[in-house]
Parts: C-alpha cells; sequence; structure tokens
C-alpha cells in the first residue's frame, strides 16, 4: 500500500503549500533583508497556489474519506472552510503592506511566516479526523495568533492584548484538551468518527464532561458568552490588520471546529448541549450588543458586533436539523459575515493608518467624521458593510444570512430565541448606524485629513468584498446549491 | 403568465437610473456642481417610469379582481422564494400615486443644494423598493423590498433634513426595523407551519392563503407580528411618535414621499397581507384596532390642533386622516375598504400638496412657526390659494377627493353594527380637522402681514412650483367631482379580497373545530374542566364572524 500512501500525499496540497510558502519567505529574509513589498507579493502568490491546490483537491482528486489512516478528512465542508480561511489570509496580506508599516511593526517577514503558520494551522483545523491532528492544527493556529496580536512591540496595548490572548486562549485550548482526554477515555479512540458512533452508548457522566469541557473551549475559541471577555481587548489591541485575521481565519476555523464537535461527534447526544448553547447565543447577542452601544472605539464596536455574530452563526447549529437546513444557514451567515466583516475592518485599517498622530484613539468616532464627503467611495463602501453587519438592505448578503438562520431556528422549534435574536438585530441597528451617522449626517472635521489615499490593492480588496456582499444576497440561488451539496456530503 | 414583464420593467427602471446617477459623473465632474444634469437625469428616469405606469393602467383590466400581469421567476427556489409579482387594483392605484409623484419631488428638489446626486439616487432607490413592495406576491421579496426603503430614507432624512436629523433619522429606522424584524419571524413562523401541514415550503402569498392552517392563538401571534410591522409604518397610535420627528426633520421631498407613499405602503401591508392571513385574529382584534384608530384620529387631531409648527400640525394631521383609513379596514365591508383606500390615494394627494407648500414656504421664510405668518393672502395670493384648496381637501369637503374617502368609510363602518359607535365618534375627526386646518388658514393668510426677520423677500409661487402643485389640484378636484374611475379599479379587488378572507376565515374556523373535537376525542386524559373552557373560548369566536355577515352589496358603491 505504500504507493496508495504516497498519493494521499496529493491531497496535502494546500496545506504543504502554504508551510513551504512560510519557510522559503524566512530563508529568503536571512538572505534579502527586510524586502517588505517583496515578501507580500511572496506570500500572496503563495496563497494563490494554495487556493489553486485547494482546487486540485477538491476538484481533480477523486473523493475519499479520510486520508492518513482516519487524520484528516476530505471532504467538502473542510475543503470549503479551508478556501474562506486562504482567501482571509489573502486579503490580509494585501491590506498587511502599507498598515504595518503604520503600526511601526518592520520585520514583515517574521509576521507573514506567523501568519502563513496560523493560516496552515487553521486549514488543516478545518480537516481534522482525529483528537490528536484537530489539537496540534488548533495549537499551530493559536500560537501563531497570540504572537501576532503582540507584533507591535512598541505599542502597549498590544502587548497587553498578546498578554491576554495567550492566557485566556491557552485556557480555552487547555478546556478542550482536557475534554479530549474524556472523549478518548469514553471511546478508546481518537478519531472523531469512532467517538461519534460509541458516544450515544457511553457512560452519561464521562460525556457530560467532555461535552462541558469541549464546550467551554469551543466558546472561548468563537467568543460566545460568558467567555467573550478577551475578544474586545484583543481586537482593539492588535494592530488591524491582524484583527482582521482573527475576525475571519480564527473564527471561520473555530466554526469549523463547532460544527465537527457538535454536529459530528456530539450530534446523537444533540439534546445535551442544545439548552448550553441555547443560552450562551442568547447571552451572546445580548449582552455584547447593550455594551456596543456604550462604546467610543469603532474597533471596539466591530469586535463586541464580532462576539453578536459569533452567537447568530451558532443560531445556525442549533437549527441543524432535516428540515431546517440549520448548517447551510451557519455557513451562508459566515460568508456573509467574512465578506462585510474583511471589507468593515479593511476600511478602518485604511482610515486609521492614513492618521499620522501617535496618539492611542485613532479609530474614535471623530476620525470618521465628515468621511462621506472626502471620501464618498470608501464611507459608501463602509456603510454598506455596516448595514449588511446590521442586516439591513442594500446589505443584501447580511439580511439573507440573518432569515436563513432564523429560518432554520424556527424550523427547529426556537421560535422564541428567534425572537429574542432579531430584537437585538434592531438594537445592534443603533451602533451600526451611529457610525454611519457620523461619517454622512456630520458637517466635515477639518482637522481630518482629505488626502487619505488607499492603496490599489486594498481599495480592490474593498470592492470585491462590496460587491460580495450585494451579489450573494441578491442571487444567493447557486451558493446554497452549492452549501446544500457540501452539507448532503458531511 | 409572462416570465419578465412590464412589472419588472416598472420596478426596475428607477434602479437603472440610481446605476446611471452613479456612473454618469464620471463625465459631469465639472460642469455638474449645481447637480442640474443629475435633476434631469432623476426627472428622466422617474417620468419614464410613471409612463410605463399609465401603459400598466391602459392595460389593466379593471373588472377583474385577480392579479394581473404576473411573473414568476425561480429565484432561489429550493428554499421556496420566488420572484412573484402582479397587481391588482388596489397596488395599481398606488403605483400610479407612487409613480407620478415622484417627477414631481424631483421637480421641487431645486431646494435642495448639497450632494444632489445622492439626492437623487435615494429618492430613486426608495421608488424601486416601494414599487417592489407593492407588487411582491412572495412574502420574502416584499420582506426584502419593505427593508429596502429603510436606507435611503434614512439618509434622506439625515443628510437633507432639518436641525434634529440625527434624532430623526434614527428614531426613524430603529422604530421600523423593529416591527418589519418581528414581521419577519412571523413569516418565517408562518411558512414553517405551513410546511409542515402541507410539506412544502414555500412564501408564495397565495398558496400561503389557501394551504395553511393554525390554531386562533399562532393566528394571534402571527397577526400580532405583522400587525405591529404595518402598525409602526401606518402609523397607528401608540406607536406614532417617529412620524412627527421623522416629518418636521425630512427635506420637503423627504416628507412628501413619507406621508403620500410610504405610510400607504404600510396600511397596503395590513390590506394585502395581514388581514387575508390572519381572518379570525383580525376579528378577534377588531374591536382594539378600531379602539385605536378613533382614538388616533381624535387625539392626533387635537395634538395637531395645538401645534405651532405648521409641519408637525401636517403630520398630526396625517396621523388622523390615516385612522380612518384603518376604522375602514376593520369594517370589513365593500363600502368601507373602497372608502379606505380611496381615502388613502387622496390623502397622498392632499398630504403631497400641504408638504411642498411647507416646502415653498420655508425655503422663502426658513420658519416653520405658526406665528412668524401672517396675511399671506395678500402678500402671496397664488399660494394662498393652493393651500386653500388643499385645506378644503384635508377638511373633507364635498367636491374634493377628501369627502368621498372620509365618507365612505364612515358610511360603511355605520352599516355595520358592532363598528357603528365608532363611527360616530370618528365622525368627531371629521369636524377637528375642519378647526385645526381652518384655524391654520386664518392664521397664516388672513390678518396682519407678517414678515420674517432676516429672511428672503417673500414671493409667490414660481413657475416650477406650480408645475408641481397643478396636477396635484387637478387630481384633487377631479376625484372629488368624478371618484368612479378609480373606484372602479378598487371595487373588483376589494370584493375578491373580501371573498377570499371570509372563505379563508371559515376554513380556518373548520380546521380548528375539527382539531378541537380531535383532541377532546383522543386525548382522554384531558381534564373536562379545560376542555369546557377550551370549547367556551371557542364558541364566542363563531359569534364573533357576525361581523362579516353584514354584507353590503355592491350596488352601494354608486352614491357618487
Amino acid at each position: 500500500m505504500a504507493n496508495g500512501f504516497l498519493s494521499e500525499f496529493a491531497y496535502l496540497a494546500p496545506i504543504v503549500t502554504l508551510l513551504f510558502t512560510a519557510v522559503v519567505v524566512l530563508l529568503v529574509d536571512l538572505i534579502l533583508k527586510q524586502r517588505s513589498w517583496e515578501t507580500t507579493a511572496f506570500c500572496v502568490v503563495g496563497c494563490l497556489a494554495a487556493l489553486v491546490g485547494l482546487g486540485y483537491v477538491s476538484f481533480v482528486l477523486p473523493g475519499r474519506g479520510t486520508i492518513f489512516d482516519g487524520a484528516l478528512y476530505v471532504d467538502a465542508f473542510g475543503q470549503f472552510l479551508a478556501a474562506l480561511i486562504v482567501c482571509s489570509t489573502l486579503a490580509t496580506f494585501l491590506i498587511m503592506l502599507r498598515s504595518l508599516r503604520e503600526e511601526g511593526i518592520k520585520k514583515i517577514a517574521d509576521v507573514s511566516v506567523l501568519v502563513l503558520l496560523a493560516s496552515s494551522g487553521a486549514v488543516v483545523l478545518v480537516q481534522a479526523a482525529d483528537l490528536l491532528t484537530l489539537f496540534i492544527s488548533l495549537e499551530v493556529m493559536s500560537l501563531a495568533c497570540y504572537a501576532l496580536a503582540g507584533s507591535a512591540l512598541r505599542s502597549q496595548s498590544s502587548s497587553e492584548a498578546a498578554l491576554k490572548y495567550f492566557l485566556l486562549g491557552s485556557l480555552g485550548t487547555v478546556f478542550i484538551l482536557f475534554g479530549c482526554a474524556f472523549l478518548y477515555g469514553i471511546s478508546g479512540t481518537t478519531q472523531l468518527q469512532g467517538i461519534a458512533s460509541q458516544i450515544a452508548l457511553a457512560n452519561s457522566n464521562a460525556v457530560y464532561l467532555s461535552l462541558g469541557f469541549i464546550l467551554a473551549g469551543l466558546f472561548f475559541k468563537l467568543g460566545l458568552v460568558p467567555f467573550h471577555y478577551w475578544v474586545p481587548d484583543v481586537y482593539q489591541g492588535s494592530p488591524a490588520t491582524f484583527t482582521v485575521f482573527f475576525s475571519t481565519v480564527v473564527k471561520a476555523a473555530a466554526a469549523g471546529l463547532a460544527v465537527r464537535f457538535l454536529y459530528s461527534v456530539f450530534g446523537e447526544v444533540r439534546d445535551l448541549w442544545l439548552g448550553v448553547v441555547w443560552i450562551s447565543v442568547v447571552l451572546s447577542v445580548s449582552i455584547p450588543t447593550l455594551i456596543a452601544l456604550r462604546q467610543r472605539s469603532i474597533k471596539r464596536i466591530l469586535a463586541f458586533s464580532a462576539v453578536a455574530h459569533a452567537g447568530y452563526l451558532v443560531i445556525g447549529l442549533l437549527g441543524a436539523t432535516e428540515e431546517g437546513l440549520g448548517l447551510e444557514a451557519m455557513l451562508y451567515y459566515l460568508t456573509a459575515y467574512l465578506l462585510a466583516g474583511l471589507g468593515a475592518w479593511s476600511v478602518l485599517v485604511a482610515v486609521t493608518s492614513s492618521l499620522n498622530n501617535n496618539s492611542e484613539e485613532l479609530d474614535c468616532f471623530s476620525n470618521f467624521q465628515g468621511l462621506g464627503r472626502t471620501q464618498p467611495c470608501l464611507a459608501a463602501f463602509f456603510s454598506l458593510f455596516l448595514l449588511s453587519l446590521a442586516g439591513v438592505p442594500p446589505g443584501f448578503a447580511g439580511l439573507l444570512a440573518k432569515v436563513l438562520v432564523f429560518k432554520a431556528a424556527i424550523s427547529a422549534g426556537f421560535v422564541s430565541l428567534a425572537v429574542i435574536a432579531v430584537v437585538f438585530a434592531v438594537v445592534a441597528c443603533n451602533y451600526y448606524l451611529r457610525i454611519i451617522v457620523v461619517m454622512y449626517f456630520h458637517e466635515v472635521d477639518s482637522k481630518n485629513s482629505s488626502d487619505l489615499n488607499v492603496p490599489l490593492l486594498q481599495m480592490v480588496l474593498i470592492g470585491f468584498c462590496g460587491i460580495g456582499v450585494v451579489l450573494l444576497g441578491l442571487f444567493p440561488a447557486r451558493p446554497l446549491e452549492l452549501l446544500e451539496m457540501i452539507i448532503g456530503r458531511m | 403568465m409572462a416570465d419578465f414583464g412590464i412589472l419588472s420593467l416598472i420596478i426596475f427602471t428607477p434602479m437603472v437610473g440610481v446605476i446611471l446617477l452613479l456612473v454618469c459623473p464620471i463625465y459631469w465632474q465639472s460642469q455638474d456642481s449645481d447637480g442640474a444634469n443629475a435633476r434631469r437625469l432623476g426627472f428622466c428616469v422617474s417620468s419614464v417610469t410613471f409612463a410605463l405606469s399609465c401603459v400598466l393602467l391602459n392595460d389593466f383590466q379593471s373588472a377583474i379582481g385577480d392579479y394581473q400581469f404576473r411573473e414568476q421567476l425561480a429565484w432561489f427556489s429550493q428554499y421556496g422564494v420566488y420572484w412573484r409579482v402582479g397587481v391588482d387594483g388596489i397596488s395599481l392605484s398606488l403605483i400610479l400615486l407612487t409613480t407620478a409623484l415622484m417627477p414631481l419631488i424631483i421637480i421641487a428638489s431645486a431646494n435642495v443644494n448639497k450632494q444632489v446626486r445622492g439626492y437623487i439616487s435615494c429618492m430613486l432607490l426608495l421608488e424601486t423598493a416601494v414599487l417592489g413592495s407593492l407588487v411582491a406576491l412572495d412574502l420574502m421579496l416584499f420582506y426584502l423590498f419593505w427593508e429596502l426603503m429603510l436606507a435611503p430614507l434614512f439618509f434622506i432624512i439625515g443628510i437633507w433634513g432639518g436641525k434634529r436629523r440625527i434624532y430623526a433619522s434614527l428614531k426613524f429606522v430603529l422604530f421600523t426595523v423593529f416591527g418589519s424584524v418581528l414581521m419577519l419571524v412571523g413569516i418565517l413562523y408562518l411558512v414553517w407551519i405551513n410546511a409542515q401541514q402541507s410539506g412544502e415550503v414555500t412564501f408564495a402569498l397565495e398558496q400561503l392563503l389557501s394551504s395553511s392552517r393554525m390554531t386562533l392563538m399562532q393566528e394571534l401571534w402571527l397577526f400580532l407580528a405583522f400587525g405591529v410591522a404595518f402598525a409602526i409604518k401606518i402609523p397607528i397610535i401608540p406607536l406614532h411618535t417617529w412620524l412627527p420627528d421623522a416629518h418636521v426633520e425630512a427635506p420637503t421631498g423627504g416628507s412628501v414621499i413619507l406621508a403620500a407613499v410610504l405610510l400607504k405602503v404600510g396600511f397596503y401591508g395590513m390590506v394585502r397581507f395581514a388581514y387575508p392571513l390572519f381572518p379570525r385574529a383580525a376579528d378577534v382584534c377588531g374591536q382594539v384596532l378600531v379602539g385605536l384608530a378613533v382614538c388616533g384620529i381624535i387625539y392626533a387631531a387635537l395634538v395637531a390642533w395645538v401645534q405651532t409648527d405648521i409641519k408637525k400640525l401636517i403630520a398630526y394631521s396625517s396621523i388622523s386622516h390615516l385612522g380612518f383609513c384603518v376604522l375602514g379596514l376593520v369594517a370589513l365591508n365593500p363600502v368601507a375598504l373602497s372608502g379606505a383606500l380611496f381615502q388613502m390615494i387622496s390623502h397622498g394627494i392632499i398630504s403631497a400638496g400641504l408638504f411642498f407648500l411647507v416646502g415653498a414656504l420655508y425655503q422663502r421664510q426658513h420658519t416653520r412657526l405658526i406665528f412668524n405668518y401672517g396675511g399671506l393672502a395678500t402678500t402671496v395670493p397664488i399660494l394662498a390659494t393652493c393651500w386653500f384648496l388643499f385645506t378644503l381637501g384635508a377638511i373633507g369637503l364635498p367636491l374634493t377627493s377628501g369627502f368621498i374617502g372620509e365618507f365612505m368609510v364612515l358610511l360603511g363602518a355605520f352599516k355595520s353594527e358592532l363598528f357603528r359607535t365608532w363611527a360616530v365618534v370618528a365622525v368627531l375627526g371629521v369636524v377637528l380637522s375642519a378647526v385645526y386646518m381652518l384655524s391654520l388658514y386664518l392664521k397664516i393668510a388672513f390678518g396682519e402681514v407678517k414678515e420674517f426677520r432676516g429672511a428672503d423677500k417673500l414671493v409667490d409661487l414660481c413657475s416650477k412650483e406650480m408645475v408641481v402643485l397643478t396636477p396635484l389640484l387637478a387630481a384633487l378636484i377631479f376625484l372629488g367631482i368624478y371618484p368612479r374611475p378609480l373606484l372602479r379599479l378598487l371595487e373588483p379587488a376589494v370584493q375578491s379580497m373580501l371573498a377570499a378572507q371570509k372563505e379563508r376565515f371559515l376554513d380556518l374556523e373548520k380546521y380548528e373545530s375539527e382539531t378541537l373535537s380531535e383532541q377532546s376525542s383522543g386525548d382522554e386524559t384531558l381534564d373536562p374542566a379545560q376542555r369546557v373552557f377550551q370549547t367556551a373560548s371557542y364558541e364566542p369566536l363563531s359569534q364573533r364572524s357576525l361581523g362579516y355577515k353584514v354584507n353590503v352589496s355592491s350596488g352601494d358603491l354608486d352614491h357618487g
């Protein structure tokens, strides 16, 4: 079977490409010092190559269940999430160059390597079929992210973010590890499929324990209440570019992890976790929304909104029944959120990195005052993204995502949850609209420089996200078909 | 059944205008600093839309009560959402009102002096949203268009509004969104109920009307979810508080479109969705609704009486007048409902005219306070005359369209025994409207001539403003003298709506009695007291349905 074993390596193409890019970047940086532009360009090419590799794996190679004796899934679900992750990584590189210079990060190669490592960890994580693979990839992703959060060496808030992220994140990982240990104890196997088949028969106390720990860990990683405390500080303190990364790549990976655990492994004992997740969702859509109303920093507002969106995302998981199409809704929500989130954070990066003052409050409202006049295009896109996050047309993707998620919840019988969630969606409108109000309804602030120039690639990215937000919502038929197929093959 | 027809064309023509406005400036840049090109383009596009809707009227067979010009295209069909549109007389009359007003609003946008392109774009986008929600026969489609109405008006109020525009625009959006998301849950719940019974997920209005069955309790909750959304928009007290703020702060065009069209879309939603889908709940809630409506008529009239701001006064008068629409709807007989729909169009014309006039005054004097005005009849006679004519319409004087609508509503409501008392009380509202409108006119048009300090010179209406007002005046008087064409448009649609609703009512009653008997026979463990309670709660319901038995023959419509 040596031949068969070797042929399995072909399925690793995207992961190997990412890692290879990382290694080459490191080596090249030893020889050619601090060529930031070239490094970034190379990373972008690496990401594109990884995308091509992913396409090769998904469309050309013959489909099979797992590879390497059940270490990795080769399924459409994992590949879809991997594609989202690689695309988000690509987006991170596109906005990285200029903004990092403004943040005072000189060693582009170092952080590029970290981004690539985290990204490859995330790609493995969403395809992991074995507790060991899962845990190792989770650690690869998380450790790289901790370092990224602290990469702005001179900034206190960045160091604080890194420490907070590291301490709380490790705690989350430890919870997952402990849960995994119980799972192994229950089933005697580390493979998710094997565990899933035995979970219903197992001793219920052990199941409770493992489920409890894993839920806590998942809530940490997803940033759900009551384990969300790190989110605002980390999102605000980290260099904005890497916040983009955390709020997209890490979120997609955590969502994939949640589906693998709750749907695949604990799917048989659904009733055990429904209640806890229900409560967590209700808290996640309500508390951060209320807190965000009082925030003065736009980064923090978006961070709290990220917590709320994680809540909405998980509603899809609650509604993952036959007729509810909850997982489809969840993936659609994730895609819509990634598009709008990427766009919104990119605009934020563009605006804050063009302000050359050294004050800590780069992202306060006054810096966006009158942006509708000075930068009509940028402001229009930012409004579009915010409206999509709020779920108001013309941000059609966000609206439809909410509709699908609520539909899933109602079909699964969670009518009250849907009502609570929509009420807080209205409250959330308030703070999204407040940003739009500042950009359009206030007079132009004279101290704002109108010479804000956005790098072409970043503008392309913003435009792409903007068009995506509208079109994904207006023509959802094909994407939904695709998602249905992906979930159908799980 | 055409795949893609004139309705889609009408909906998307303004949208094309928006795209043109976004693209064209690349060529204009330098020469369009005052936005004249944008206005011209907007006027052309909205005129084309109006012309298309006239074509629609021409081809429309008014004798048929069913939907015409249907289109059906798969949108995301695996979720049962289709592009389903169609018009009947009710929606057609509102489409005509909307498309006819839009060119006038754009002509009147001459006093908008910043970001004209954005203003016109928002207006055209709003037109698309309104037209879309008027013709949608698919609940999801309706919801999307309904939500699409929000953002443009938010920007219109927020960017081009008055001093407290930010407060007003946020209040407007939050109120409306609150209603509409509850409606969303309602829609999804309704579709789910239907999917459980028929096994098919569909958002089609007609299919839901024919196949969804539910218990009274479910119906009440759903009616509440839909009703609150529409009641906020209409607005019915106590959900009206956003309206005066939005009206006062909005620019003239925004006020006009808000009063003349958007409020009507709320009422249209009641007529098209809430009432037919949930007839029993509507019946149960009838007394509450009519109580709120009549209280609204009186309350808003009294509040209007004491206003010092002209625009606010007219905003409250809108609330008062729309109360009549609700009264006509709740009475649920052909005369009253036709009257309510007629009143809707008529109020659209009158409020548009009044808001245009207030806008003209404000543009000249930069004040809207009543005591800053006086003797307009001598200084600006044409303006004062127009104002007087619209005032007569608002009072509901015979020979104006305002009379026909209010008269029919009151007549219809008086004929149904359940609402007779309310109709009598509502008459008081007509009297009050005369009081506040005439006293307003008295104060501003007669008496000592006042010129507000520091303002531009008060000049009479210019030709552009006359172009805006003349069609409105003509419609006001034409419909007052000869209401027949509009009624002929509305009547078959009203008849078929009432018939369908009655049928569904009886159908749901039957379903309820079946499930109840199933429960009581099948479920032996049911506590006898509980069973009695359930039957007891069921009995009076069938008596309430008496409301339907007051049947007025369609011949009664011929009083005009």
